[in-house]
C-alpha cells in the first residue's frame, strides 16, 4: 500500500466492509476477486497498525500568566 | 342548620368534598409559590418535607423522591425559593399542602430566563442542527480534554481510560470550570487544541453542580467556541439530568464526564471485534473461492479429453489415412489411364511412321535444299535429287518429267 495514500481509519473500515460484502455476494471474476482480496488484506493491516499506533500517554498543559506553555505527564503534576 | 341525628357528614365525606373542590380549581392545580424554607427534612425514602412561609402564613410542602432527584442545589433553612406544584389535602392529617414538582432558588429565575433565551436564539440560528454535527473518530489518536485538573471529572475520566484501553494519548488543558474566569479559559482551551495538529477529539467536562456552577457552559462565547471548533467536541458536563447549552451544540452529548470518556474510547473494543470479524469473513470467502476453483479445475482435469488427449485426433488420423489411401488409388487410376492412352497413341504413331512405309519399299525424295519433293512442278530436268530408302541415300538427276494427273490414294 502506498504509504502516502490519504486513508483514515473510518474510510478504511468502510472500504473493507464493502469489499467483504462484494466478495460474499459472489459473481466476481477470479482475477477481480483476488485484487479485492489483496486490497482487503492491505486494509486490515492498515487498520491494525492504526489501532496499535497510539501509545498511552496522559499529559497536561502547564501555562503561567505569560502564556509560556509546557506539557508534562499528568501524574507528575496532579497525581496523588 | 339544626342538629338532626339523621343529618350529618362523615369526616371522610368532608375530606373528599374538599378534595373535589381543590382539584377542580385551575389556579390551585398549577401554581408557583414564593417563600422561605423552614422545617426542611429529607426522609430516608428520598422524599422532601418542608414548609414555605412568609411573614404571615405558612404552607406545608412535600416533594416526592422522583421529583426531588431533579433538584440541582442544596435546600437550606431560611433559603428563599420559588416552588411549583399543586394544592391538595392530606386526609390522614386533615391538612392541605403543596405537592411540589419543581424548586428554583429565588434570584435564579433570571438565569433560567437567560438560559431559555440563549437556547432559543441559537436554535433559531441552526446551531443545534443535526447536519452540523461532526463525526466522532472511531479511534481517536489524541484526545484533548478541557477541564479542571483537580476536579472529580478528570479523575472519573482517567479511571475510565485506565480500565478500558491501554493505548490512548490524552492532553489535558486545565481550565477553571466555574466562576467568572471559566468561560474565557474554556474558550482558550478549545482554541488552543484547535491550533495543534495532533488532536482529533475534544472533551469539555466538569462534574455536577448548581446551575450557577454549570453556568460557564451556558455562556454564549463557550457555546460559539464549541460550534466553531474544527475538531469534534464531546460535552460531559454535570450529571445526567443537567443540560447545558453546550450539550446542545456539541457534536456528542455525554450525560457525565465518565460517559464522555466511555463514548470517546469505548468504540475500540467493538471496532477490534468488527475488524476481526471482517478479516475472518474475507479469509473464509477467499478460501472457499480458491477451494471451489480447485474443485472445478480438478473436475475439468478429470474429463476424457485431458485424461486421453490422443482421442482428440485419433479420428483425424484415421481420416487422414483414408484420404491418403484414396488419393493413392485415384492417382494410380489416372496414371493407368494415361499409360493406356499413351500405348494406343504410340502404336498409332508407329503405324503412321514413314520409316515403316520406307521399310515396305517406299522412298522419300528431297531437293538440294532438303525440301521434300511431292509435286512435279517443284522439279526441273537436270536437277539433282536425294532419295532416301531404308538403308541409304541415292543421289540422282532428273532425266524427264511426266505428269500422270495425280494418283488416287
Amino acid at each position: 500500500m502506498n504509504k502516502k495514500e490519504d486513508l483514515n481509519f473510518e474510510d478504511a473500515i468502510e472500504e473493507l466492509e464493502k469489499i467483504v460484502d462484494d466478495l460474499e455476494e459472489g459473481g466476481l471474476a477470479l482475477k477481480k476477486s483476488l485484487e479485492k482480496f489483496s486490497r482487503g488484506i492491505e486494509l486490515i493491516k492498515y487498520c491494525n497498525e492504526e489501532l496499535n499506533k497510539t501509545e498511552k500517554k496522559i499529559e497536561v498543559l502547564i501555562k503561567n500568566d505569560k502564556e509560556i506553555k509546557k506539557i508534562v505527564p499528568f501524574e507528575d503534576e496532579f497525581g496523588q | 342548620m339544626e342538629y338532626n341525628i339523621d343529618n350529618f357528614y362523615s369526616v371522610s365525606q368532608i375530606s373528599n368534598y374538599l378534595e373535589a373542590i381543590l382539584t377542580q380549581d385551575k389556579i390551585l392545580q398549577d401554581l408557583w409559590v414564593k417563600g422561605e424554607v423552614s422545617n426542611f427534612y429529607q426522609a430516608n425514602s428520598g422524599h422532601l418535607y418542608f414548609t414555605v412561609k412568609d411573614k404571615n402564613a405558612q404552607l406545608k410542602t412535600v416533594m416526592f423522591r422522583h421529583k426531588s432527584r431533579k433538584v440541582d442545589f442544596e435546600i437550606e433553612e431560611g433559603m428563599e425559593i420559588v416552588v411549583h406544584g399543586y394544592i391538595n389535602i392530606y386526609k390522614d392529617r386533615g391538612e392541605y399542602q403543596l405537592y411540589a414538582d419543581q424548586i428554583v432558588p429565588e434570584g435564579k429565575g433570571t438565569l433560567y430566563q437567560a438560559f431559555e433565551k440563549l437556547k432559543k436564539k441559537l436554535e433559531e440560528e441552526g446551531l443545534f442542527d443535526k447536519d452540523r454535527k461532526k463525526k466522532i473518530p472511531l479511534i481517536p489518536k489524541k484526545i484533548g480534554i478541557v477541564t479542571s485538573p483537580t476536579g472529580a471529572a478528570v479523575r472519573d475520566m482517567l479511571s475510565v481510560v485506565d480500565r478500558r484501553f491501554e493505548n490512548i494519548s490524552i492532553l489535558i488543558v486545565p481550565s477553571l470550570v466555574q466562576g467568572d474566569q471559566a468561560s474565557r479559559q474554556i474558550v482558550e482551551g478549545i482554541d488552543y487544541l484547535n491550533s495543534r495538529s495532533d488532536i482529533d477529539l475534544i472533551i469539555i467536562s466538569r462534574g455536577g453542580g448548581s446551575i450557577e456552577d454549570l453556568w460557564p457552559f451556558n455562556e454564549e462565547e463557550v457555546v460559539r467556541a464549541v460550534d466553531a471548533s474544527k475538531i469534534p467536541v464531546i460535552s460531559g458536563v454535570g450529571h445526567e439530568t443537567d443540560f447545558t447549552i453546550t450539550d446542545f451544540v456539541a457534536d456528542l452529548r455525554a450525560p457525565t464526564p465518565s460517559a464522555a470518556a466511555e463514548l470517546a474510547i469505548a468504540n475500540r473494543e467493538e471496532i477490534e471485534k468488527h475488524l476481526d470479524n471482517l478479516s475472518k469473513r474475507l479469509l473464509q470467502n477467499q478460501r472457499t473461492r480458491i477451494e471451489n476453483a480447485h474443485k472445478k479445475l480438478a473436475s475439468i482435469a478429470e474429463r476424457r479429453l485431458f485424461k486421453k488427449p490422443s482421442e482428440l485426433f485419433i479420428d483425424k488420423m484415421q481420416n487422414l489415412d483414408e484420404l491418403s489411401r484414396e488419393l493413392k488409388y485415384k492417382m494410380e487410376q489416372t496414371l493407368n489411364k494415361s499409360r493406356q492412352r499413351f500405348n494406343i497413341l504410340s502404336s498409332k504413331i508407329d503405324a503412321l511412321s514413314p520409316l515403316k512405309t520406307i521399310k515396305r519399299g517406299y522412298s522419300i525424295t528431297y531437293d538440294q535444299e532438303n525440301n521434300l519433293i511431292s509435286d512435279i512442278n517443284q522439279l526441273e530436268v537436270g536437277q539433282e535429287l536425294k532419295t532416301t530408302i531404308i538403308n541409304g541415300d541415292i543421289i540422282s538427276s532428273v532425266q524427264k518429267i511426266e505428269e500422270n494427273g495425280g494418283l488416287d490414294e
